[in-house]
């Protein structure tokens, strides 16, 4: 099978293509291929794609703006392998037909059982596409255990995910629950198909919920220069996460991560402390990006980000960090297991809260890669916030002790900040690790301080210049509350300068090639 | 009256962002210019003015790891040793075109790595000579070979210049340069690698890439750029410290161009035992410290002197001898 072979069929086996030692790096060697030249937000094809998409749906009828909607999301997404599309439009086909069978049954058991199905349905490709790998392994492992067979050989299936599946699906999922709930009412094929599909949120999100969006596509959207601005400062604040931040830290957090084993404590420390920063800011980006392109456009989707490393306890900063994602997560696993398990009671016991949360932070880390290395970066995570509660009581006990001071305070919020931050440090090193060894190795690295490969001193330098550049602009905008709103202006010409000056800024110190967004792969 | 303050916003906005691209050109052009020393001033020596009978080409692995004077002493040739790190065969192409377009040299000896062939094409540290293609429109189809749109790019000097200030501004703030003024294009690296506890010793799983195709080809061109003009190539595969797979799919497509090829051979050091193992040479994995890269020079210095010898007529007519 060649790679043309794979624009047709849209999955192949990697090893058919590449032999590398990690399926993960050939998936992307492969994925880099196909984005060579498409649409991702941070390419001059994209920019292209924008422009033309905002000038026609403004030009063109009211009437026909939802229909050339779907068009143009279409075409953008099966830019990065046109096969995909069908996936797509399977998931689309399900949701609306399984939520149409839910409205028009009332039964309870009728409803469930529907509903149960339609979701496997929908699951079914997710499973397959992203996990079918990693259970046949883990299945493969526990066989061996309990059988030990030298000829049992198999070789296992990596396929090359739909781009956003994640995203789409849960989208989807999201849809077909709130029917089933009564939270949303049954829209028609062609309006879920324009709400799913959504060409701004359909391959990183956010995960926008039916109730708020769909809704959208029947206003009459009109351009104004304010919505105009306030787009492109967004767009312009994504691009520069993305090109400044994000991938001039992802150089050295490439060289720390490459094999834990080999790169000293120092170079690991630092590389751990810049993959959590990257992350932020490649995923913030794209939803930046995203809301930005939207409002191009008249749309209004969800904040996904708020400033998370401003936090000041791990609940608040899963309040701030991919919104969409923990509130999907919160509103349709955490409440539904924490209404069953608590029964007929008033409010669950804390111990039995903090179960739920590391189950479902389990299941976030799944989601977010087959892998164990996920698993344990969720586990942890939910034991973070299970055990938070009473620390942070005794923490608060600690605090009334001092005067209340507006100094003393601050210093109080940025050593919890501080905290915050190094806890999901801790946690991002299973996050982007390749195995739980090569996690060991880095945690073992960075608590010995052990020698070896030290990645040079300018690659540190840039990371922290642009860091703390990131960092000043994440405190204006914790007191704006707009993203981008340092490159507005009431003067349109100082807006110009701002936005040119920016721009060059950019241009000039940003790594401009196009590199693949980390939240792709889920 | 929104439309028309959009368009006027938007206008402006290109017009000041030329304004700036142009102002931008014209002040990095003038500092590029003026460099005479470090790694840009190093790659225009190289592409533009270089003259010596003996070429080294290669990655970092070539700019601390050949020491140049040695290899003059010891064959009687000048020599410059042209590598620059994070480059590519992208870089040893354009050398290439740029060399034979100003003089043939005596002998070129080009630097290979044991799985360069087996990964696609790296366009990261090739793009770091931007500013070249910003200056010199025939070097635009290597420095931007992986996309054509962003050719029309190097037009920019926001582009051009992008990310380059670390290698185009420490020369002017420091007026110590990393090139020893006659270590002739040799970086000197001190320090010992410590070989960690975990790296991998047992090879025995090691299974054999795929060679790719485009590597290949542009591989091919190089060797036959040389070939045309009749000048003979030396290839030589580094050594590593710590010790690795026997062979790999590169080294093996290498050995198969030695025993076909007559302009060109091939000094494999991958596994020599004169390094494997052997930290004092060594501060990192793959990267040579002073002391190594004196013993290494000397080697090669001596092995390729022991070729010449033996083919006293390679140099003048290195398609008409055959290989062992």
């Amino acid at each position: 099978m060649n790679l043309r072979s794979v624009q047709i069929f849209g999955v192949f086996r990697i090893e058919n293509v590449l032999d590398r030692n990690s399926p993960e790096q050939a998936y992307c060697v492969v994925l880099l291929r196909y984005t060579e030249n498409s649409m991702l937000f941070n390419s001059l094809n994209y920019v292209i794609f924008l422009l033309c998409t905002v000038v026609l749906y403004y030009i063109i009828p009211h009437k026909l703006r939802s229909t050339f909607l779907i068009v143009a999301s279409f075409f953008f997404y099966m830019n990065w392998v046109p096969a995909f599309g069908l996936m797509l439009a399977y998931i689309i086909l399900v949701a609306w037909a399984g939520a149409w069978w839910i409205s028009r049954n009332d039964g309870k058991v009728v409803r469930q059982r529907i509903l149960t199905l339609i979701l496997i349905l929908l699951l079914f490709p997710l499973v397959f596409y992203k996990y079918a790998g990693f259970l046949l392994e883990n299945l493969l492992a526990v066989l061996k255990v309990f059988a030990p067979m030298k000829s049992l050989h198999f070789v296992l299936p990596e396929f090359l995910q739909p781009i956003g599946i994640s995203f789409f699906t849960f989208i989807a999922m999201g849809y077909v629950i709130d029917v089933y709930r009564k939270h949303t009412k049954v829209l028609g094929l062609h309006r879920v198909t324009a709400f799913i599909s959504f060409f701004p949120q359909i391959s990183a999100g956010p995960i926008a919920r039916a109730s708020s969006l769909a809704p959208q596509f029947d206003e009459k959207h009109v351009l104004t220069y304010e919505e105009f601005s306030y787009g492109i400062a967004q767009i312009l604040l994504g691009w520069f996460k993305k090109a400044v931040v994000a991938d001039r830290l992802s150089l050295y957090v490439g060289y720390a991560f490459k094999d834990t084993s080999m790169t000293s404590g120092k170079s690991m420390l630092l590389g751990a402390i810049f993959f959590a920063i990257q992350l932020y800011c490649d995923f913030s980006a794209y939803s930046d990006m995203a809301i930005g392109s939207a409002r191009l456009l008249g749309f209004k989707l969800s904040s996904n980000f708020q400033r998370p490393y401003l936090a000041t306890t791990v609940r608040f900063f899963w309040s701030r960090w991919h919104i969409s994602l923990t509130t999907w997560f919160r509103d349709y696993i955490y409440v539904p297991i924490y209404n069953r398990w608590r029964g007929d009671k008033k409010k669950l016991s804390v111990f039995l809260s903090g179960v739920i949360m590391v189950i479902v932070f389990a299941i976030s880390g799944l989601w977010h890669g087959a892998g164990w290395t996920s698993i344990v970066w969720g586990v942890l995570n939910g034991l973070f916030l299970a055990i938070e509660p009473p620390l942070l009581k005794r923490w608060f006990k600690i605090e009334s002790r001092f005067p209340k001071h507006w100094m003393i305070t601050g210093v109080m919020n940025w050593i919890k900040r501080g905290i915050t931050f190094a806890l999901m440090v801790l946690c991002f090193i299973f996050f982007q690790a390749s195995s739980i060894r090569n996690a060991g190795y880095a945690l073992q690295s960075i608590f010995t301080m052990a020698p070896g490969f030290s990645i040079k001193g300018h690659f540190a330098v840039f990371a922290i210049v642009v860091s703390v550049l990131l960092f000043f602009i994440e405190l204006h905008e914790e007191k704006t509350k707009v993203p981008g709103g340092f490159l507005l202006s009431r003067s349109l010409v100082l807006q110009a300068i701002k936005i040119s000056l920016f721009v060059s800024l950019i241009v000039m110190i940003g790594v401009l090639d196009s590199s693949q967004f980390i939240y792709f792969k889920f | 009256m929104q439309i028309r303050k959009i368009l006027v916003f938007s206008i402006l906005t290109l017009l000041l962002l030329i304004g700036i691209d142009i102002a931008v050109s014209r002040f990095f052009n003038g500092v590029f210019k003026k460099l005479e020393s470090g790694r840009y001033h190093k790659n225009k020596f190289t592409l533009y003015e270089n003259t010596s009978e003996l070429l080294v080409v290669g990655s970092s692995v070539g700019e601390d790891g050949i020491y140049p004077p040695i290899l003059a002493d010891t064959l009687g040739m000048t020599c410059w040793n042209g590598s620059r790190e994070g480059q590519t065969i992208l870089f040893y192409l354009a050398v290439a075109e740029k060399t034979l377009e100003r003089y043939k040299p005596k002998l070129v000896v080009q630097l290979v790595e044991m799985d360069h062939m087996e990964t696609a094409v790296e366009k990261r540290g090739v793009e770091r000579l931007k500013p070249f293609a910003h200056t010199d429109p025939e070097l635009r189809k290597y420095i931007y070979y992986h996309n054509r749109y962003r050719r029309w790019l190097a037009f920019s000097g926001l582009v051009s210049y992008n990310s380059i200030y670390l290698h185009l501004w420490r020369p002017l703030l420091h007026k110590a340069d990393i090139y020893p003024p006659d270590g002739l294009g040799f970086i000197p690296n001190s320090g010992r690698y410590t070989i960690p506890p975990s790296a991998k010793t047992d090879f025995s799983d090691y299974v054999m890439r795929p060679l790719e195709d485009t590597q290949i080809d542009l591989h091919t061109k190089l060797l036959d750029k040389y070939s045309q003009a009749n000048v003979p190539l030396v290839l030589v595969m580094v050594p590593y410290c710590t010790p690795g797979p026997s062979t790999t799919s590169t080294i093996e497509k290498l050995k198969e161009w030695d025993k076909e090829r007559e302009d060109m051979i091939l000094l494999n050091y991958w596994d020599d035992k004169r390094f494997v193992g052997h930290t004092e040479f060594f501060y990192n994995d793959n990267h040579l410290n002073t002391d190594g890269a004196m013993s290494f020079t000397k080697i090669i210095a001596h092995d390729i002197k022991e070729w010449l010898k033996q083919h006293p007529d390679w140099l003048d007519s290195p398609k008409g001898i055959s290989t062992p």
